[in-house]
């Protein structure tokens, strides 16, 4: 944090453009994100209720993902009209958890192929 | 006028959370490249054992499989798996582009805080727009196809 202390930095004209776009943008995909989640669990409710459970683990992964992405759109937006720049601290303190989640469920996504791939080579070998 | 706005000092908790954003989008655009590679060699050396195992087993494993994977599982042809793989890999030079912008943008923020020069900030900040642009667009269309399919069933 001393570091950072030393480096002046500011938002001046030229980056309002840009981060007043950023706060729309991540506003929109934050709201889709979580739209995403509502129909497909609409989708297991009507279609497929074996995928239910499925559906809303989806849904409620999607509502923090992108509520927090939402969030921190609107903080930095709030920050950015009412020049305060501890409310634009905490828009990028919500982008930076968007993040940190959406490298979770990466992760986990990884653990599933490894596992799959385990899954194989052990039934291959069984099976042989 | 956005123009006529005051600067806004940009303060250590910002510059902190700023910092930790950028080294987590890089985390993230190394997994998702090792998560690409690493499902296109699943596909590859994976797919075939896999359906062969579950067309040998379908019975004992007791799973209801649906008709068409039953046909697509009686002529697992190598048409299927090549246009499995092609596909994968489209979407995977896709991906590519889409998360290599977050990693620019990353990159770009971490270089403005080591050279004290606030441009690649200004650079990082645009990546970033781009970025957050792109998956809304592709959120929005992946919306439509999941509603169509789903008002047409």
């Amino acid at each position: 944090m001393e570091n950072l202390s030393n480096n002046k930095m500011q938002f001046d004209f030229r980056f309002y453009q840009t981060l007043m776009s950023i706060v729309q943008w991540s506003k929109i995909v934050g709201i889709l994100g979580i739209a995403d989640g509502i129909i497909s669990l609409m989708k297991a409710i009507v279609i497929d209720k074996s995928a239910i459970a499925v559906a809303v683990i989806q849904l409620i992964l999607y509502g923090v993902l992108y509520g927090y992405l939402y969030w921190g759109g609107q903080q930095l937006g709030k920050g950015l009209n009412n020049q305060d720049p501890s409310l634009v601290g905490e828009g990028f303190s919500g982008f930076k958890v968007y993040m940190q989640i959406q490298t979770v469920i990466l992760m986990l996504a990884a653990l599933v192929i490894v596992l799959a791939f385990l899954f194989i080579t052990i039934l291959t070998i069984v099976k042989a | 006028m956005l123009s006529e706005k005051e600067p806004i000092e940009v303060s250590d908790s910002a510059k902190f959370h700023l910092l930790e954003f950028a080294k987590w989008s890089k985390v993230s655009f190394y997994l998702i490249m090792s998560l690409i590679s690493s499902a296109i060699v699943f596909i590859i050396f994976g797919l075939k054992p896999m359906l062969n195992v579950i067309k040998e087993n379908k019975d004992e494993m007791e799973l209801e499989i649906d008709a068409s994977v039953l046909n697509l599982l009686d002529n697992n042809s190598n048409i299927f798996y090549i246009t499995i793989i092609f596909v994968l890999v489209v979407l995977g030079i896709i991906a590519f582009l889409i998360t290599r912008l977050l990693f620019k943008s990353a990159k770009n923020i971490q270089l403005s805080f080591k050279n004290n020069d606030d441009s690649y900030l200004l650079e990082g900040m645009n990546y970033l727009k781009l970025y957050l642009m792109i998956s809304a667009i592709l959120s929005g269309i992946g919306i439509f196809f999941t509603l169509i399919t789903f008002l047409i069933k």
